[in-house]
This record gives structure tokens, sequence and C-alpha cells, in this order.
């Protein structure tokens, strides 16, 4: 009875350090005082690149640790021979390898020995293709072999483990992805939010945040978005219910800027999470600025590897200029110009002027340099 | 001993929300119950949401969540009552007190039940969570055993409902953003240091199904053109910290065709400047056309300027436009000057460019 009470109490630590990673070495601390053996540590070994990291671990110093992690994780024999172990089945080290072989082993010579461990206690505590989870707990030589007792112990505990680390995997999952997709968002050149049904701000991107805070066609009433300027609220508000669907299933709405001639684009998209509407009503608001950007012809010279008068020439003709008006704004001749038009035409790989003029519309707002056009 | 497997079953569920029904139906059967329930209420979507059930009808299941969950004295209890405390009916109000109510003559009575026991797991602002087992009249108050099985579980379930919120927030941030990334215009691939493909939108699924200027090989980003490879490999190559890595690289499109540029930026930590260790790709390709349609729904123009511009777009003089619309150049004329306010545009030219701007062509 007094073993089910440790169990239990046991693995409320656990479950606790599931969503509080912060205390997996406390929860590990007390499994292995309760055992009464030396160390312990959870860890998680990636398959395909053969290393191994530490969820949480109890009386190892750190130092020892990150070798672990660096190198000997790699060539831990029992590792390698716990990796087809059935999950959840707790076993003594020696079990995996006879005590001999083990102490000529690199791992336990270069390694082991210095933190004074000779035996171990555990199992895997969960698998996946890439990945596998593996608790042990450990002792030294003079202490003798683990009882039978301490293995029913962690025998016990293995599901706990097993439930607690699945929660923690995918807690963290979650949580990586979001982090990703975050800086994602924040590298891209357009403005992105995402907000509820309310216009309340849930996310706004590296760029959205620009705007709102230039007041540059949106910027923030409270904790809501709303239009810059008054004239254009009732637009925005539309956008909030982008159910009534146009071409790509949003709405669109077009909203002055105070700077600007050329209005700021914003297209609405209901939020859909696997592929059904969000309950709350969120949408995601999706900013073209590219209509009022050009790329410059730094951008382009870069791109196709141009010359300076091919780079002016081609930029030329995305403004809408004529040959004639070009040869006459940087004094040349319209045939000196026709020449470097044929070079162009290689290097960008087009025949003919007007496919020039589309590739450079293309290629705007991507440049992460481009100025607003002049004059809008 | 049974109870243990019990246990093992609630927190099974704080990672795979299903199991909440095994969890109540091994809870009835434990405690000799007719049935049983856990649910939570949310005040902002004013619906009680139920986790697990065992021994309801799905039709009063679906009426309760609707209308008597609101009704019900044990609801009262779950905003009051303190959390992790346990309660019977008996003890609440007396038999012909309840016996009285909507709830019971309605909604209860019809069931064959009467007494209930349980409590609540967790109260938040906004937001309640309660589990409880119902057995009938006949059956009489829950006996200390059916207690003591329910008082023993509470704490459990109140552990892995916590944790099951926990995680379910994450999920929810992250699939917030996924959606808005997926939106995007652009082709975007966020890779690892390995070229290891964590995320494509859907222009960028889009992309890899044509196969004609990235493929996916074995979970990995790779150049649709051979002698693309060294440059990509050097593109994602570790970027020294500090300096701004941000980059074009060009990648041939098989077969001969104009290459397409691809953005490579190294993704940052929010608030902090170092490099994440993931780089985000994006294809300078252009996004699909918009209808003339979407832009006179933008500029919340008449059917007539939006054929205006149409026809302007199409090459055509306000004249041409005037004839085929069997009106006077005049009245275009006022169409055109109606529109040039509403795009904050005053040439004609200038109309033209933003509207082949807006509408630009998907190619290739």
């Amino acid at each position: 009875m007094g073993q089910t009470a440790a169990v239990e109490d046991l693995a409320g630590a656990l479950y606790d350090a599931a969503v509080e990673p912060e205390r997996w070495h406390g929860a590990i601390g007390r499994i292995v005082e309760t055992l009464g053996c030396r160390s312990g540590v959870l860890y998680e070994h990636d398959v395909s690149r053969n290393v191994s990291s530490a969820v949480g671990f109890h009386e190892f110093n750190p130092e020892f640790m990150r070798d672990y992690e660096a190198y000997y994780g790699a060539i831990d024999p029992w590792n390698a021979r716990v990796r087809h172990w059935p999950i959840g089945v707790a076993a003594p080290t020696y079990v995996l390898m006879p005590d001999n072989e083990f102490r000529r082993t690199e791992y336990y010579q270069d390694f082991l020995r210095l933190s004074g461990v000779f035996y171990g206690l555990g199992g895997v505590v969960d698998r996946t293709p890439e990945c596998m989870a593996v608790f042990g707990a450990q002792c030294s030589y003079e202490d003798g072999r683990f009882d039978p007792e301490n293995v029913a112990m962690v025998g016990a505990l293995m599901p706990h483990l097993r439930r607690a680390y699945r929660v923690h995997a995918a807690i963290r999952d979650a949580r990586r992805d979001r982090e990703t997709l975050e800086e994602a968002l924040d590298a891209v050149p357009q403005p992105v939010l995402v907000v509820e049904g309310d216009a309340r701000l849930v996310f706004a991107n590296q760029m959205a945040k620009r705007l709102l805070a230039a007041e540059d066609g949106i910027r923030l009433a409270g904790r809501c978005v709303a239009a810059a300027h008054r004239a254009d609220q009732a637009a925005f508000t539309r956008l909030l219910h982008p159910r009534g669907s146009t071409g790509r299933g949003g709405v669109i709405a077009a909203l002055r800027r105070p700077r600007h001639q050329r209005h700021l684009l914003i297209e609405a998209m209901p939020l859909r999470q696997h592929g059904r509407w969000d309950p709350a009503g969120r949408i995601v608001l999706l900013i073209d600025v590219q209509a009022a950007r050009r790329p410059s012809s730094d951008h382009l010279a870069r791109l196709f590897d141009l010359t300076p008068a091919e780079a002016r020439l081609w930029s030329g003709l995305a403004d809408g200029a004529t040959l004639a008006e070009i040869a006459a704004r940087h004094r040349v001749s319209v045939n000196t110009l026709r020449v470097q038009l044929g070079r162009l035409f290689q290097k960008v790989g087009v025949h003919r002027q007007a496919d020039l003029v589309r590739r450079a519309l293309e290629l705007r707002g991507a440049d992460p340099g481009a100025s607003p056009a002049a004059g809008g | 001993m049974a109870l243990r497997g019990l246990i093992g079953t609630i927190y099974d569920a704080a990672s795979d929300a299903a199991l909440w029904h095994d969890v109540i139906a091994k809870l009835v059967r434990e405690t000799g119950a007719r049935a049983g329930v856990f649910y939570d209420h949310h005040d902002a979507t004013k619906r009680s949401r139920v986790l697990g059930a065992d021994g309801f009808d799905p039709y009063y299941m679906s009426q309760y969540e609707h209308y008597y969950g609101a009704l019900d004295p044990w609801h009262r209890c779950g905003r009051v009552r303190p959390v992790g405390s346990i309660d019977q009916t008996a003890r609440m109000l007396p038999d012909a007190e309840l016996r009285r109510t909507e709830f019971y003559q309605d909604h209860l009575r019809p069931q064959g039940l009467f007494y209930a026991l349980g409590g609540p797991v967790e109260r938040a602002p906004g937001h309640m969570a309660i589990f409880g087992i119902q057995c009938g009249q006949a059956n009489g108050p829950f006996a200390r055993k059916a207690e003591a099985v329910v008082t023993a579980l509470m704490p459990h379930f109140r552990r892995a409902y916590g944790m099951q919120e926990v995680l379910a927030q994450a999920r929810c941030e992250a699939a917030d953003l996924e959606a808005a990334f997926e939106l995007l215009a652009h082709p975007v691939f966020v890779v690892d240091r390995d070229a290891r493909l964590l995320f494509a939108n859907l222009a960028a699924e889009e992309l890899l199904r044509r196969g004609d200027v990235l493929r996916r090989v074995s979970g990995r980003l790779r150049p649709a053109h051979r002698d693309d490879r060294g440059p990509l490999d050097r593109a994602l190559a570790p970027v020294p910290q500090g300096t701004d890595g941000d980059g074009t690289l060009m990648l041939r499109r098989a077969p001969a065709a104009t290459p397409v540029p691809v953005r490579v930026m190294p993704l940052r930590r929010r608030n902090r400047a170092e490099w994440s260790g993931r780089i985000a790709l994006l294809v300078e390709m252009p996004p699909p056309r918009r209808s003339i349609a979407v832009l006179a729904s933008a500029f919340d123009l008449s059917a007539a300027e939006a054929r205006l511009w149409a026809g302007l777009l199409g090459g055509r003089t306000v004249a041409e436009i005037a004839a085929q619309a069997g009106v006077s150049v005049n009245t275009v004329r006022v169409q055109l000057a109606a529109l040039f306010r509403k795009t904050g545009t005053n040439r004609q030219a200038d109309l033209v460019r933003l509207g082949l701007d807006l509408t630009r062509e998907e190619r290739n």
C-alpha cells in the first residue's frame, strides 16, 4: 500500500511537470529520492540524427549533461539496446548488457565512470519513428544492483511518465509551431492581421504593426482595429463579415492612406481551422501594399545582373515611359536604348517590351527596398 | 484497484479528449449510477460543451446543451461552490423543491433521473467545468461509497482538465497563425538548417505539386534543377549572427524558362535579434488575379463605373465605351470623375495602371 501511495504522489508531480516544464527536474528528483538511488533523467533521443536532449534530470551536473547531449548520447550502449525495447517496460541495465562488457565501453570508461554511476534502471517512455523518450535512474557499483521492489516501482510509474511526456511533447510542439509561424509571418513583406469578429486584434505581424503605429490606412482604437480615415470605417466594418464571398472567398476594401494617393487594399478571409469555419468568427486581414510599390532599379540590377543603364531603362519602362521619353531624360539616343533593350531582353529572358513591364510588376512587393511609387 | 485504471484513463483523456466518454462510462459503472456527465460552459458562447457523457439519450443531451443546462440547479453550484468540492442534490435542495422545477419536470423526469452527485472541476472568469453522476429517485440519494469514489477522482479530473486546457490553448494559438500563413499570396516555405520542410503554405504546396521550381525529397526542400543545389545549400548554410542574411537566389525552372527569384530570409526570434535556426523562402511569383468585380466591391463602385474601368483596361476609349453602352460621352465623363475620386487617381493612364496592377494575371 505504501508503494501505491508513493506512486500516486510521484505521478501527480509528473503531471504537473507536463504543463510546466521547469518542474521536470523536481519531479525526477522526487523519484530518485523515493528509489533511494543517486540520479535520474528523462531524455529524448532523435533517432535519425542520433542526438539526445534532456527533458529533466536530477543530480547530474549540467556540464556532464551537455557532454552527454553533444557526444556521449550517440555512443551510449544502453541507448542503442533499448531502441527496440517495448514501450513502458522497466528493466535494470544489466539485462541489456553484462557488467563486464559494459565496463569495457568507451562510454563507461571516458564518461559515465567520472559521475560514479554504474547501474541503471529505466525504460522507453514513448516512441515515434523519429524520436524515443527514455527514463533512467542510476546508482553506483558499490550501491549494488537495483532490487525487485525498485524495478516494480519504476514499472508502475511508466504509464504515468508516458502520459505526462505525451502532453508535454504536444504542448511543446504546438508552441514551437506557433513561434515558427510567428517568425515567418514577421518576415514576409505583406502586412497580416488576425482579428476577432468584433475587430479585436488577435495577432499582427511586423509590417502590420508598422501600419498600425503610423495610422497608415488602419489604426488601433483601444484593442480593436479600425480604419484610419473616419470615412472608411463603414467599408472596414464590411470586412468583418467576409462570408458574402468574392473571387477568392473574401471581401476587399480600399482604405485611404494619409501620405499616399493610392489606397491600401485589405482582403478579409474568414479564419479556417482544419477546413472548418472558426466558430468564434475570427478573420484574417491580408493587406496589399504591393499595389503601391515598384521595384527599385537596384533590386532589378541585382536579380538579373544588369548594368545601371539597363536597370534604369527597365524601371523607366515599368513606370510607363516610352523609349523616346527615357532617351530624352537620360540624354542618350533612342538607338543606344535599343541596343540596351536587346541585352535586357536576353538577360531577363523575354522578347517584348510588354513582357518586360509585366515582369517588373510581378517582381514588385518582393523587393525589400521598394519605395512607394512617386505620386502614388 | 479498478479506480487506478480509471485514473489512468482520466490522464489519457488530457491529450485525447474523446476518451472522456470512457472515463464517465467507467465512473458510472464503478458507482452504480444510471448516468454521468462532464461538461464545461463558456459565457462568451453561452453554451455548455459536453466533454463526456454516459447513460443519456443524445436527444436530451443536445437539449441540455442548448437550453436546460442554464436551468440546472447544478449549474449554480458550478458557479458558487468551491472548486474541487463534492455535493449531492439531496443536500442542495429538498426533494419537493426539485420536483417543482421546470428542469426536473421537463428534462430529468422523462429520463427517469432525480439525484445527482458531483462538483465543480474548474472555474475562471467567463468559464467553468463540472462533472457528476445521476440516478433515479427510487435509487435514493447516493451512498457513501459512491461519494468516496467521486471524491477520490476529483483531484485527477481537475489536473487532467487543466492539462487539456493548456494544450488546447497552445494548439489554438498555433492554428490561428497557421490559418493566416496559409492565405499568404506568395508561396512561402519554412525550413530548418538541414532544409527539412517545416511549413509550406497553400501557394507553396501548389508550387511543389507542379515541381518545376522546388521539390520535396524525403522531407527536404530541393531545387528542381540539379545545378541549383549548390547555390540553395549555400543560401541555407548557417547564418552568422548579427549580420543581415536576407538574400535573393535565382532558381532555374525546368525546362528552359525565366528563372524565378526566391528570397531567403533567416528567421529571428521575436523580441530578440538571434537567429532561430529556421529559414523562410519566399518565391517571388505573381499572386493570382483579382477580377474587376472584386475591385468594384473594394472601391464601392457602381456597375456602370466597374464596366467603364473594365472597358478602359481593355484598351477602349471613352467614346467607344459610351457608344457601346448607348449613353452620351458626358454621362461617361461623369462616371469617370466618380471613378477617379473613388480610386484616388486623376488621370486615365493612372486608372489603367492601377487596374492592371490590381488584376495582374497569374501566369505560368
